[in-house]
């Protein structure tokens, strides 16, 4: 090929001679400098080619008329997405056929080719993964999953603990009852004393196994804390103190221990056969007589009283000795010189033991004033 | 076009920018019909997408590009030699087919419209009947030196002939458009 500028060194076309190509260059504006000038100076020492070349000028004006047209976008566009299509797999193809033995990443993208392929396969892996994953660290321990507490714990007979226990915090399950049990102190709170003497709330019950891994003080402690309450309540105090000494008895036999302690009470709890509060609501609103020995109770509790089987002795006794007491007091009264009560003694004695009467009263000296008065009548 | 075969879609969507127009306009005025000029312009492109693999740099990249595109336009040639016959009620230019007259129009056109619109319109036909008398190495060496403004060496190297024979083939194309136009001449020189 020819350098277009060496006008010399240039060899004319089988077609064209060489002042013709050389129009040509000129023409088009391939000469540069000093080649160009030496063309321009010989196609002007000849007219006939300044002719062709000024009628060439015209031409090439004309043609420029020519409007360009725009290619359709359509065509541009499927282009685009052939292109996008094509060059990753070129680049996955090139990658692959780089060795002859597929290489770790070429492995992987293969590996990982259906996922990509298919936006369901991916989606179905993603849902497997967390799944997994979920399952492996809940199995673990290393999740703490929130857990209700209505079914298997209810809130209110889980005690409201002042501080939680060592066990507790080791378990992990200290925070939950925690919040628990402030919210049950708030509501106690709100709803005041009443709200405490629901039934569950007070005679719990032993559980079962499942439920009853705590150990049983919790809820002995509860009913005892139920039981101060309602010794209060029954007792119409505001203040827990002078019932405080009942506390001391046994968490689970509360119930028992205050009617062992008292005749009347445990009379009272015999009737409704249950928990000590309801009988307790029962009997304040009912019989007055059960008020007043509870009543009674309080300075019995407070000075030893003698153990109920002796006093079931004395009494026995003192029915038994009746007429002797009878006639003590008679003879006490006849001293004051009370002789009516002299005489209703003598009657009660004469009607309980007659023989005791003819016997020791009739005979007594002492008597013999105010009884001879009324024999003589 | 190295970055595309690097897998970067980004610079493609450059180079179809950058010369589908010119090489619609090429393909266009060699083979004389949009549609066809359309299928052909996608498959120039597409065979850019799928050689780009075995693509090296040895040469400019519109040299590959038109290399690919003129040989499209010869084997449609080719193809349409046997149908030459042209039906006398075509448009002259399927594109622009409102404004540009068929061939009977410009063959009976006696008379010269007078206004500017009618003037090119005339004339653009003119053109494109005067370009289809070239041979088909001279209308491509003429299309690709007119409206890619490709230089003559490159030409050269498309067409795969020397640089001189390039250059003979477009002073004959010249020539036998010259005197295609010349009656044409006055019109062209009353557009404003």
């Amino acid at each position: 090929m020819s350098d277009p500028n060496d006008i010399d060194a240039r060899k004319a076309g089988p077609e064209a001679t060489e002042a013709e190509l050389l129009l040509i260059d000129l023409l088009y504006g391939e000469l540069e400098g000093e080649a160009e000038a030496q063309a321009r100076a010989r196609i002007a020492g000849d007219e006939s080619m300044a002719r062709e070349l000024e009628t060439y000028g015209e031409l090439r004006a004309m043609l420029r008329e020519l409007p360009e047209e725009e290619p359709p976008q359509a065509v541009s566009a499927r282009l685009l997405h052939v292109a996008a299509e094509t060059a990753p797999r070129k680049r996955a193809t090139a990658l692959a056929l780089d060795d002859d033995e597929p290489g770790l990443w070429s492995r992987i993208l293969r590996f990982f080719q259906p996922l990509v392929s298919s936006p369901a396969v991916a989606a179905a892996a993603m849902l497997v993964l967390v799944a997994g994953v979920a399952g492996a660290l809940y199995l673990g321990g290393n999740v703490e999953v929130a857990q209700p507490t209505a079914p298997s714990s209810p809130a209110p007979e889980r005690p409201a603990a002042p501080a939680a226990t060592p066990s507790e915090t080791e378990s992990g399950e200290s925070a939950g009852e925690g919040r628990a049990a402030t919210l049950s102190d708030e509501l106690k709170a709100d709803l005041g004393i009443a709200e405490e003497q629901q039934p569950p709330a007070v005679d719990v019950p032993v559980r079962p196994e499942p439920s009853a891994r705590r150990p049983s003080k919790r809820p002995a402690e509860k009913e005892l804390s139920k039981g101060e309450r309602y010794q209060n309540v029954f007792d119409g105090k505001p203040s827990p103190e002078p019932a405080k000494p009942t506390v001391k008895a046994p968490p689970r036999s509360t119930s028992t221990t205050t009617t062992e302690r008292n005749d009347t009470r445990g009379s009272v709890s015999g009737k409704a056969g249950s928990g000590g509060l309801i009988d307790a609501d029962d009997d304040a609103s009912g019989e007055a007589t059960v008020a007043e020995d509870v009543e009674s109770e309080a300075p019995a509790q407070q000075a030893p009283a003698p153990p109920p089987p002796t006093d079931q002795k004395k009494a026995d006794k003192s029915q038994a000795d009746a007429p002797a007491t009878l006639h003590r007091r008679a003879v006490l009264a006849a001293a004051d010189g009370e002789c009516d009560a002299v005489r209703a003694l003598a009657g009660q004695i004469r009607s309980a033991d007659a023989a005791y009467y003819d016997k020791a009263v009739r005979i007594d000296k002492r008597l013999a004033s105010c009884l001879t008065v009324k024999t003589k009548k | 076009m190295l970055r595309y075969q690097g897998g970067d879609v980004r610079s493609f969507e450059i180079l179809l920018t950058r010369h589908r127009k010119p090489v619609f306009n090429f393909i266009l005025r060699y083979v004389r019909s949009r549609e066809l000029a359309e299928d052909l312009l996608q498959e120039t492109f597409l065979r850019v997408i799928k050689g780009a693999e075995n693509y090296q740099r040895k040469a400019k990249f519109t040299t590959w590009l038109y290399t690919i595109a003129r040989n499209l336009c010869v084997d449609q040639s080719r193809r349409a030699k046997h149908r030459k016959a042209q039906s006398l009620d075509a448009p002259l230019s399927r594109g622009d087919a409102e404004n540009s007259g068929t061939l009977l129009d410009v063959v009976s056109g006696d008379e010269l419209a007078t206004d500017r619109k009618a003037v090119s319109t005339q004339l653009h036909a003119t053109l494109h009947r005067a370009i289809d008398t070239l041979s088909d190495d001279q209308r491509e060496v003429f299309l690709m030196r007119e409206f890619l403004d490709m230089p003559f060496k490159q030409i050269a190297d498309v067409v795969g002939v020397p640089e001189n024979t390039v250059k003979s083939r477009m002073r004959y194309a010249l020539e036998k458009l010259r005197l295609e136009l010349d009656e044409y001449k006055d019109m062209a020189k009353a557009l404003p």
